[in-house]
């Protein structure tokens, strides 16, 4: 099922909003917008939606429609968040988790990378692993969690190998896929004009493989906040994951809406600053293809 | 040898492999539970797993069907209206990153530990990637079948449901699978956060008991669910893409 999910990676090539680079007569309206104006109409609805929901949600809640102790006000939340930031256990909780985050990426990341890439180039290899692989990948890994904590215990290395695994997966396989899609023939063309193997690697299988990789690493980074978290919530004692069931159980709701829309900001923000450097890795394309 | 042997061959070979390992103590009783482990967990509480089977996989079903309806309309609405879909899509893709399971204790707020929030919770979960890949799907068609379409004098009704639905149908499946996985996983994950029953509950329940053999056996419960949403999945696409048989048969 994860297999489906790295199906994304499949659609990573396709440019996500086409519409607007290439636009299209919408159906039903005949003379197409400049694609500029298109493009500041469309950020200005967003935005505009934005504020009204915000602005919605206050109301509702300043007029009591929704019960502020189920869902605090916009206003609340903000202040909450502004004071849980100057609270030092709560930063600490947060540090517990980014090194969580941070230390499953950094170590599980280079051995997928490795492994994928040894996977993809030596076919042998690729063959044997390969069915492992998509096995492990059709089986939803979060039901394994409460083995992990069976075998590990409570503590950093349970949730650091949980981590690790959901790491180690998505990026071996977008690897091994991004080696297998590696153009053969200026493979053969460099080789034909005598560049050695390091120069091969270096000048087409980087910049081929890049793309592709980028995208297994975004949604590696993703899989892994989403199992570090799940961990915790499920059984810690210290962590984001931690707080916000210990909120949720308390109905401390102001808080946990306040780390709640932190957490989801902070991940959208990192989804897109990554989704930003993949564009831009993936440039050599749109050139090659206008020339 | 016939493929049906070998698989069964294969099957009953691990299974003894599995035994052995447990067995000779080469991994650990907490790592692994041996078949006999589990077999034993199946009899003795056999009843309570299975009524948390039914509970579990109505949730399932309820979140799978909504989730796909949602995910869907919304879909296709906006895929069609080009405006709302530049509006959305890029809304719909960042929104997909954020981790979910963030938002369950707030769903237990709001919706008590009973059945409702998780069910809410997969629908969330599986509403996200069947509206990104309709949307898509349906911004991704060529043109020229819309003209097309028209040019044979079809009403508005006829191109979408003969013409544009059979179209886009890969895409919308290919999101379907992976809202249907999703809303699987989130309501088992769910269970085992917070709940009242179910498979999730049960697997957590015996966790702390420190019963291998149980934990084990709740997880194969667990990938039965998924293999039902799967088979379910499987049926519909295979209704809706006859046409693509069809199509193949005739040539």
């Amino acid at each position: 099922m994860l297999r489906a999910k790295v199906g994304e990676i499949a659609d990573a090539r396709k440019p996500e909003e086409g519409a607007l680079h290439h636009p299209r007569p919408p159906l039903g309206i005949s003379a197409p917008l400049r694609p500029k104006v298109m493009k500041l109409l469309v950020l200005l609805t967003q935005i505009g939606f934005g504020v009204l929901l915000v602005g919605g949600w206050e109301l509702a809640t300043r007029s009591g429609v929704i019960d502020p102790q189920l869902l605090p006000s916009p206003s609340t939340v903000l202040l909450t968040l502004v004071d849980l930031m100057g609270n030092v256990a709560f930063l600490n909780e947060c540090t517990d988790t980014v090194a969580r985050v941070l230390a499953a990426f950094i170590i599980g990341a280079p051995i997928a990378l490795a492994v994928g890439f040894m996977m993809g180039e030596n076919i042998e290899v690729g063959k044997t692993l390969a069915p492992l692989m998509n096995l492990v990948l059709a089986v939803p890994q979060s039901i394994f969690l409460p083995v992990f904590v069976l075998v590990f215990g409570l503590g950093f290395t349970e949730k650091l190998m949980f981590g690790i695994t959901h790491v180690f997966f998505v990026v071996a396989v977008s690897t091994m896929a991004a080696v297998r899609e590696v153009p053969h023939a200026l493979v053969v063309a460099a080789r034909a004009f005598g560049a050695g193997k390091l120069r091969i690697y270096r000048s087409i299988y980087l910049p081929a493989m890049a793309p592709q990789v980028m995208t297994g690493l975004r949604l590696g980074m993703i899989f892994n906040i989403i199992g570090i978290l799940l961990a915790e919530m499920y059984a810690s004692r210290t962590g984001l994951g931690v707080l916000l069931l210990r909120w949720g159980e308390g109905y401390v709701v102001d808080k946990l809406m306040a780390a709640t829309v932190l957490i989801s900001l902070a991940t959208i923000l990192m989804n897109e600053a990554m989704r930003i450097w993949e564009a831009r890795v993936g440039r050599w394309r749109a050139s090659a293809l206008a020339s | 040898m016939q493929p049906f042997i070998l698989r069964v061959t294969l099957i009953v070979a691990l299974l003894v492999l599995l035994e052995m390992l447990r067995r000779l103590d080469l991994v650990g009783p907490l790592l692994l539970a041996s078949p006999s482990e589990i077999a034993q967990a199946l009899i003795q509480s056999g009843g309570e797993f299975l009524s948390a089977f039914r509970l579990t996989l109505v949730e399932i079903v309820c979140a799978i069907l909504i989730s796909w309806i949602l995910g869907i309309a919304v879909g296709a609405v906006t895929g069609m209206i080009a405006f709302l879909g530049a509006v959305t899509g890029p809304v719909l893709s960042a929104l997909f990153a954020v981790p979910l399971i963030t938002w369950y204790p707030l769903f237990m707020v709001w919706f008590g530990i009973g059945s409702a929030s998780k069910i809410a919770y997969a629908v969330i979960s599986g509403f996200f990637p069947v509206a990104i890949n309709t949307l898509n799907g349906i911004r991704g068609l060529d043109r020229r079948y819309v003209v097309f379409s028209r040019s044979i004098g079809c009403s508005r009704a006829q191109m979408i449901f003969r013409v544009l639905m059979p179209m886009t149908l890969p895409s919308v499946i290919a999101g379907l699978r992976i809202g249907t996985a999703l809303a699987v996983i989130g309501v088992i994950v769910a269970e085992m956060l917070g709940s009242l029953g179910g498979i999730g509950y049960l697997i957590t329940y015996y966790r702390t008991l420190y019963s291998t053999g149980h934990v084990y056996l709740g997880i194969l419960f667990a990938l039965l669910c998924a293999l039902v949403a799967n088979w379910a999945l499987n049926a519909v696409e295979r209704r809706f893409t006859r046409w693509r048989d069809l199509q193949i048969s005739q040539k």
